[in-house]
């Protein structure tokens, strides 16, 4: 197979981002090109938009070898890598070894497709390191953490927590490893937040908020005096967003690619329908969450994971809205500034979403528990989103509550907090956990699009 | 000075081995049994792998040394209460539990004839029934009836009593105890087939026509429930199409950590039951994970590889379901040598169920030490405690008979009081 | 006593045996009501018996008692019980061996119970089974047991595992022991390992050899005669009465022995008709035996043969076991023996890798513990997989080409080193020989030899460990693949030859742990055969025995079969 060719030393996950890139892009346009040379026709594998100028001059080394030794139809040496192994065993799954792929975990998934199941082969893949094969895969996103493979492992080797570690390194691959792996510590996380704290200090010191902060007209608290609006957040998030959402969607795009050419390598068919075509139903199966109901062991979590999902868009939401308040209305003339009163519509949407958040954060923590005993509590990879979705959460609610205590001091320093910690998801949503949203979306995107669906949505 | 004896708890394949070897190097040998017979489970097999000789013929041969030698005291329907005392001096309270039929039973059978309650037959694993005062099998040894006192209406019928000419049943029996004094105990407590019931995803006792294959051995049996036809318990239909799923609860973290050693070749052995009983239109399938035929047994599964009717997968059986029209069996796996997910209907599936130590859900008396799994540890027991069979570790008939055989040195050396090994 | 006052003696006991029959018919268990019992106490009658009796429950304390009268007050010696199946009541009509004798017949299984009640047919047959056992009794005689003072000592051929075991536990029981170990040191294949196979609960983990304290317990003990560097020559005589002439430093001694433990062990499959699959061809391609050889040489160092180190060392299972052009079965303990080497390879540096490609993972039991651990080892790969070919690398490593992954695919990898699991052959089998060109039942050379009636072919055996002066030949027959057992089921320690036992990889493929826990029964079975001959008793299947046969000349055709079947030449 193609892609097995493909020497895969750069498992290395402390290499930049520059050298990542250049050795990912080199590795589609060989699988394209030998795609192509298999299939008689050259062009198709071209349209797609990850090659640049270097990249054509390998594509062009490489096309001369197959043209050299057309015939040449020899079993490639596939390197088992032990080290990759090591590395999925690092990042979560250690149990990986344990599988003597007895097959219950591809039998008992509610969630794969019949043909060519998951997760076992990706146990195979993993226990012989071959890296190409697992990180351009959509099946470690079309699992949904169910843990019923877990739960029902008589090796305890933990399929979904090993296909978990890798879509982890799937994040670290395609939005850049250095950053994944340094989240994927304590000391790394804190040694990371030290960015968005700085940031929010920085703003706070320049806004001169250390000094004292002006209260409003009626005496009372205004967090956009403590830190201003349009100077300060907007700037601020609006940059971290931008960042975050151009590194999750070039990186979900090159998934796209790689995920595409493997499929085209393979003796797949390329779709009629790419991205966009597929987008729609996708879309309304997602929001409807149908795949976690598929779930046995941990049913509940379609709950959890709903109310979390739509907290988010609401809390989304109200952010554009009171964006819409502070930034647009005044260029109309009118002036809507925060703190809203409670009767105000943006108000209900933002604490009905924040207690929805609340909600939902508190059950996964206690489905957790309940289902610890057979699939066990979840890796480091999990709580770093749960702890942090709860200091957000927290420290929003306590900002209004503390606001409305008139405790100045207490209600600032969690405002500040709260700043500090959405900054630190928005800077670190494309490595951590959260890029979840768009691979997992991308996959079920493209399973949908190569008909690798299981019925379920819709 | 005359030798203390031996005592042996259980009085199965390895309990009687060992307590006839070391009799006739010239020991006293005492073996309790809590059946009412002799034999335990090998006495419910149809056929030993990998002849396929009726295990009646090595046990016949057992008893016969039993009865043949003075020296061998045996005690069914016995149990161990308590043991004190060290090696070279154990005392053991035997708790012997009544018959309710002494030894003028000629087992004739008319008392059967005439009792009118019936009970599971325990020794077919409750396939068929039994009267309440019933032989636990054909070939039972001791050849005596028995009274199940659980089912029995008691002396308020007494219709047996009537009916014995022999005057040989007396429900008014009572329990006894006896202390035995011994050098040595040997713990040949056996195993009990694992709980099919326990295995989540196989939903062992929801479908009929999923068995065990402890119930096939029965089956298969002459003497069992079905006369030896091989037929589905749902609805009696011959079975022509049947599945043996390996590892059912085996080398499982949630079930038998441990592989019991003997599934592989009772099933391949179990596939020749179906295939000689109808040579030309039955078909088997046997999942595995591995097909661990050890030693010259690879020459039973070449046998088997050879016969185009059985087919031999790689993969194991993680979801079984019910047609429920046909009561059909479907399992659901994924071949993992490339045939990829599957699903296939059969007749009947039979679950490969491994062994679990008898003394790991019920502690025997005595300072025995268990390893992890509830195998006994004999090194880590006091001096003068020994295992044989299954409660040692899981194995097959030869090499349990060759542990027990063991057994009975070390049993010799106690009671010489010549310092062991 | 010597052999003529012996004859003698029982020439005497004849002479006092005046045979006098009782005929004891129960009427019991449906038999007075299926049969004409009348008709049956008249082919007693018609024999001129004068004792014969009817009884409705013949093994009750009354009917047994009016055998017991009989015995007692019309001195009937010889009795016959026509009733149940000998199975049953065995101690209600059991008379003392030595002064009567009993014949059972079977009226009630045999006959009523399994024919039609009261059919002329069965009546038939129920005669029929009483003129038999008049017939049987009339010929019978009580037991005259032939007692021999008898060497009350065990010889040990072989110094492994299973021999020092089977020698320490026989000394342990109180008998002497002679141990011949063919090597000038003792321990077998046990002194070479670096290490052993788990053999305690958890079986999880592999450990040094405890073959050195074995080694010094039998030095040390003093009823074990250690002969190392020694043979055996010549093996005559019987159960209890074996004179084995053994050989040394080019002496030779005769020792009187009692019973023997044959423990020689096993020699690892020839690796030369292994050139498939690189073995000889490839220079960094060795057999596991080697590779354990190498690594305790090198002090856990893993060296290929050209020197160098060996950071990815290849495992391959079965390599010419469960394969008919070499050895047809499985020997059991080379997927343990390749786990345990993997862990070698790892210990030796972290960064090492090892890889294990197997047809089954055969670990069964409890050594699955050991597998599961073994598959923890992060350096450790282990893949199912079929092999394709075998190259040499441009670095003197090896290029594997293997089919039937896991992968759904074939792939080829490459490693610095390539082990072979080869598998056991019992040293029943001489070197030189392959055990797919065995002669039948016995290891030896076929010889044609012309006759008056044709061209007649028969096996001739070779000598080579036992040396039995026996007319079947000098050695143990076998059943298969040279293993010297019969029925291995229930009966495992049973040869084919009277006090002869033998224990470990000799008899069957085994681990070390086995071997030993084997040597302990086969140490009984001796010891049993020592007990048993000196009271007179033969052993097992006949055990309890003490019947011998006379041969009545007068009848005899002197078609020599008899000869030929007694393994001790008492008729030559």
């Amino acid at each position: 197979m193609a892609e097995e060719t493909v020497d895969n030393n750069q498992a290395d996950e402390s290499a930049d981002d520059v050298k990542d890139e250049a050795s990912e892009a080199s590795e589609e346009t060989a699988v394209a090109t030998e795609a192509d040379a298999e299939a008689g026709s050259g062009g198709e594998a071209e349209g797609e938009p990850a090659a640049d100028a270097g990249d054509d001059a390998a594509a062009e080394t490489e096309g001369a070898d197959e043209a050299a030794e057309p015939a040449a139809v020899v079993t490639e040496a596939v390197k088992p890598d032990l080290k990759f192994v090591k590395q999925v065993m690092a990042s979560g799954g250690e149990d990986l070894k344990k599988c003597y792929q007895c097959a219950t975990c591809s039998v008992v998934c509610n969630l794969t497709p019949d043909d060519n199941p998951f997760p076992r082969k990706e146990m195979q893949w993993a226990q012989w390191g071959l890296k190409e094969k697992l990180v351009g895969s959509p099946d470690v996103w079309l699992c949904h953490q169910c843990s019923d493979c877990v739960a029902q492992c008589p090796r305890d080797a933990k399929p979904g927590r090993v296909l978990q570690a890798i879509a982890k390194m799937t994040i670290s691959n395609y939005s850049g490893g250095g950053i994944t792996k340094a989240l994927g510590s304590l000391g790394g996380t804190i040694l990371m937040a030290v960015i968005p704290i700085a940031v929010i200090l920085i703003a706070l010191a320049a806004n001169g908020s250390f000094s004292g902060v002006e209260r409003g007209e009626e005496g009372q608290i205004v967090y956009s005096n403590f830190m201003p609006i349009f100077t300060a957040i907007d700037p601020i998030f609006t940059i971290a967003f931008a960042f975050a959402a151009i590194v999750l969607i070039l990186g979900g795009r090159k998934y796209w690619n790689d995920m595409m050419n493997h499929h085209v390598s393979g003796g797949g068919k390329k779709p009629a329908k790419g991205f966009f075509g597929n987008l729609g139903p996708t879309l309304s199966e997602f929001l409807a969450h149908k795949r976690f109901r598929e779930c046995d062991e941990t049913k509940d979590r379609a709950n959890s994971h709903l109310l979390i999902f739509y907290a988010f868009i609401g809390l989304a939401l109200t952010t554009a809205w009171a964006v819409v308040y502070s930034d647009f209305l005044p260029l109309f003339g009118i002036e809507h500034h925060s703190p809203y009163a409670m009767t105000d519509p943006i108000k209900w949407l933002g604490n009905v979403s924040a207690a929805a958040g609340i909600i939902g954060i508190t059950l996964i923590l206690i489905y957790r528990f309940v289902h610890a005993e057979k699939v066990g509590l979840g890796s480091y990879f999990d709580w770093w989103l749960i702890v942090t979705i709860y200091v957000i959460l927290l420290t929003g609610i306590g900002a209004e509550l503390l606001r409305q205590a008139d405790v100045a001091t207490a209600a600032y320093t969690v405002y500040a907090t709260h700043l500090m910690s959405v900054l630190f998801l928005f800077l670190y949503a494309p490595f951590s956990k959260m890029a979840h949203m768009i691979y997992r979306f991308v996959a079920l995107v493209f399973a949908r699009a190569t008909g690798r669906d299981v019925g379920v949505g819709v | 000075m005359a030798d203390k004896g031996v005592l042996v708890v259980g009085g199965g394949i390895s309990g009687t081995t060992a307590a006839v070897e070391a009799a006739e190097a010239g020991l006293e040998s005492v073996i309790v049994e809590k059946n009412p017979y002799l034999g335990g489970r090998v006495a419910q097999l149809y056929r030993y792998f990998p002849k396929l000789c009726p295990p009646y013929c090595g046990l016949e041969i057992n008893f016969r040394r039993v009865k043949n030698n003075p020296r061998v005291t045996q005690y069914t329907l016995a149990e161990v209460e308590s043991v004190s005392g060290s090696v070279g001096d154990f005392n053991v309270t035997v708790k012997l539990n009544p018959r309710y039929v002494n030894e003028k039973c000629t087992a004739c059978g008319d008392c059967a004839k005439v009792c009118p309650v019936e009970r599971p037959n325990d020794f077919n694993y409750g396939l068929d029934t039994t009267k309440a005062i019933y032989l636990p099998h054909d070939l039972a040894f001791p050849m005596r009836y028995v009274v199940d006192m659980n089912a029995c209406k008691g002396e308020s019928c007494g219709e047996c009593v009537k009916a014995c000419k022999y005057d040989a049943i007396d429900l008014g029996m009572q329990a006894e105890t006896k202390e035995i004094n011994a050098a040595s105990i040997v713990y040949a407590t056996g195993w009990k087939p694992y709980d099919a019931a326990r295995i989540e995803n196989l939903n062992a006792d929801s479908i009929d026509n999923v068995i065990t294959n402890v119930v096939m051995e029965r089956m298969a049996a002459p003497n069992g429930p079905t006369g030896g036809k091989i037929v589905r318990p749902s609805d009696g239909k011959e079975v022509k199409k049947i599945a043996f799923a390996q590892c059912a609860g085996s080398r499982d973290r949630n079930n038998l950590e441990y592989c019991s050693a003997v599934c592989c070749m009772a099933s391949l052995k179990q596939a020749t039951y179906l295939r000689e009983k109808s040579p030309e239109d039955s078909e088997a399938t046997i999942f595995y994970i591995d097909l661990r035929a050890p030693g010259k047994y690879e020459d039973f599964l070449r046998k088997l590889e050879d016969d185009e009717k059985v087919t031999l997968r790689k993969g194991k059986v993680a979801k079984i379901e019910e047609d429920s029209a046909t009561g059909d069996v479907i399992v659901t796996l994924e071949d993992v040598l490339g045939d990829g997910k599957m699903t296939e209907t059969f007749d009947m599936v039979v679950l490969a169920t491994g062994m679990e130590p008898s003394v790991a859900s019920d502690k025997p008396a005595g300072d025995v030490a268990l390893e992890e799994h509830g195998f006994i540890d004999a090194d880590a027991s006091p001096d003068g405690i020994f295992a044989a069979g299954v409660a040692r570790r899981p194995n097959d008939v030869a090499e349990s008979v060759q542990g027990a055989t063991g057994a009975a040195l070390k049993s010799l050396q106690s009671a010489r009081e010549v310092s062991n090994v | 006593m010597s052999e003529e006052a012996k004859n003698e003696a029982a020439a005497e006991e004849k002479e006092e045996f005046t045979q006098k029959i009782g005929l004891y018919i129960c009427t019991g268990c449906e038999i007075g009501d299926a049969l004409d019992i009348d008709a049956l106490k008249k082919i007693g009658e018609i024999k001129k018996l004068e004792n014969i009796k009817t009884h409705e429950f013949l093994c009750s304390q009354d009917g047994a008692q009016i055998i017991k009268d009989d015995i007692n007050n019309e001195g009937v010696n010889s009795i016959v019980v026509a009733a149940c199946s000998m199975r049953v009541n065995t101690d209600v009509f059991s008379y003392d061996p030595l002064k009567y004798v009993t014949e059972r017949v079977n009226l009630r299984e045999q006959v009523v119970w399994t024919h039609e009640p009261g059919d002329e047919d069965t009546q038939m047959l129920a005669e029929d089974q009483l003129r038999i056992g008049l017939a049987r009794i009339a010929k019978a005689e009580p037991m005259d047991p032939e007692i021999e003072p008898i060497t009350r000592s065990v010889l040990v051929i072989g110094g492994g595992v299973a021999g020092l075991t089977s020698a320490l536990e026989s000394a342990g029981a109180g008998y002497d022991v002679v141990l011949v170990e063919k090597e000038a040191e003792l321990g077998g294949w046990s002194r070479k390992m670096h290490k052993m196979l788990p053999a305690k609960p958890p079986f999880d983990n592999i450990g040094p050899s405890d073959i050195g304290e074995k080694i010094s317990a039998v030095e040390g003990n003093d009823r074990i005669k250690v002969m190392t560097g020694a043979a055996v020559t010549k093996t005559e005589g019987a159960p209890g009465l074996y004179k084995v002439t053994i050989s040394r430093n080019g002496g030779e001694e005769t020792v009187d022995i009692g019973s023997i433990i044959m423990a020689t062990g096993w020699r690892p499959y020839d690796a030369g008709n292994l050139e498939h699959l690189g073995y000889g061809k490839f220079k960094n391609v060795v057999t596991n035996v080697e590779m354990e050889e190498m690594v305790a040489a090198n002090d856990g160092k893993i060296l290929r043969p050209d020197g160098s180190v060996a950071k990815k060392v290849a495992f391959l299972q079965c390599a010419g076991s469960r394969d008919p052009e070499h050895l047809p079965y499985c020997s059991s303990v080379c997927c343990l023996t390749s786990l345990k080497q993997a862990t070698y390879v790892t210990e030796s540096d972290a960064d090492a890798e090892a890889y294990i490609i197997y047809k089954d993972m055969r670990t069964p039991g409890l050594y699955e513990n050991y597998y599961e651990a073994a598959q923890d080892n992060p350096g450790v790969m282990l893949t199912k997989g079929e092999i394709v070919s075998i190259e040499e690398g441009a670095d003197g490593g090896v290029s594997i080409e293997i089919d039937h992954t896991m992968l759904g695919e074939k792939v080829r990898f490459d490693a610095d080193m390539l082990v072979l699991a080869t598998g056991m052959v019992t040293n029943m089998v001489p070197e030189g020989r392959t055990i797919n060109d065995l002669t039948p039942d016995y290891i030896g050379q076929w010889k044609e030899t012309e006759t008056p009636d044709g061209i007649i072919k028969e096996v001739i055996a070779d000598p080579h460990i036992l040396n039995l002066e026996y007319r079947q030949g000098p050695e143990m027959p076998y059943l298969s693949y040279g293993f010297p057992d019969s029925h291995f089921v229930c009966f495992p320690y049973e040869t084919r030859r009277t006090g002869i036992y033998a224990a470990g990889t000799v008899r069957a493929p085994m681990t070390a742990m086995q071997s030993a826990s084997d040597a302990g029964g086969a140490a009984l079975k001796a010891i049993q055969c020592l007990e048993l001959t000196s009271e007179g008793k033969a052993v097992h299947p006949r055990v309890g025995d003490m019947t011998y046969p006379e041969i009545n000349f007068t009848n005899c055709t002197q078609c020599r079969r008899c000869t030929v079947e007694c393994p001790f030449g008492t008729l030559d």
